[in-house]
């Protein structure tokens, strides 16, 4: 019988600020770019898990994080900035992601019909804010984000 | 025709782990294999240490807390439910250096950490 496995390549993204990284001098808001695949390398994502993580003991408006502001995950192609292929919305419930505890890692998204096509590398961005960018907001305790990709090709 | 087979199971219990430390999963593992899954239950660290979080490793040299694949939680790894790290499907990733652990919280057996790979 043929193999028909397929082989993919698995990466963890993950980055914790503390929270006096986050500060008026950059509007409460923290990026970090990882290259998953370098430019010039066709690649195929093809599943992900991602989930906000949290040092406090709770999480509330007051703990300095809020839904509302534009805390994002980005997956792009060409660069850090190329063009944005999707974007994923890490969001915090008062028990955390998704109401399974506080800080729980999602499960994995199967991207449909074979995964999606990175025709010029694949880079992830964390982009982490409080939340107000117009006065002192920082949050209570360490806070970021972990990001799990599958993906084939890029080798 | 299915192009599916039949997976390999190995079960480990962790009942006791110095946090920080690169760790096999299993000995009873190959060293080269292809991993299609995992799962994780019970809880990792009952002190308030967050977040806790699990990381595997292709090998023990990677150093630190790099890996291929993390699993966070909040104030202990799992909240009295399960959590999984399954492959998509009819995939894999080709484990070459043996399947290390790594976690930044110690294990007692108290509170073990229950891991079962699927694998061929």
């Amino acid at each position: 019988m043929r193999d028909k496995l397929k082989r993919l390549h698995a990466k963890n993204f993950f980055k914790q600020w503390a929270p006096t990284d986050f500060n008026a001098g950059n509007s409460f808001s923290q990026e970090e770019f990882f290259t998953a695949v370098p430019s010039g390398t066709r690649c195929v994502l093809e599943s992900f898990s991602i989930n906000s993580v949290y040092s406090g003991s709770s999480i509330s408006n007051s703990s300095g994080i809020n839904n509302n502001r534009d805390s994002t995950i980005s997956f792009r192609t060409g660069s850090s900035t190329g063009p944005l292929i999707f974007e994923v919305k890490p969001q915090f419930s008062s028990y955390g992601i998704v109401l399974f505890g506080k800080n729980f890692q999602s499960p994995l998204f199967d991207i449909p019909c074979g995964g999606t096509l990175f025709a010029d590398g694949l880079f992830v961005g964390l982009t982490a804010r409080t939340s107000t960018s117009s006065g002192p907001s920082e949050p209570d305790a360490d806070y970021g984000f972990n990001v799990n990709i599958f993906y084939s090709g890029g080798s | 025709m299915s192009n599916t087979s039949y997976v390999k199971t190995i079960t480990s219990m962790i009942t006791s782990y110095s946090p920080s430390s690169s760790v096999l999963v299993n000995s009873n593992l190959p060293s080269r294999f292809y991993f299609r899954g995992l799962t994780v239950t019970m809880g990792i660290g009952v002190s308030p240490v967050n977040p806790s979080y699990l990381v595997l490793q292709d090998g023990s040299g990677q150093g630190g807390q790099d890996g291929f694949s993390r699993i966070t939680g909040g104030s202990v790894l799992l909240d009295a439910t399960g959590s999984r790290l399954l492959m998509p499907e009819d995939s894999y990733v080709l484990i070459k250096n043996g399947l290390y652990f790594w976690a930044n919280t110690g294990i007692v057996s108290s509170t073990p950490l229950q891991m079962t790979v699927f694998y061929t």
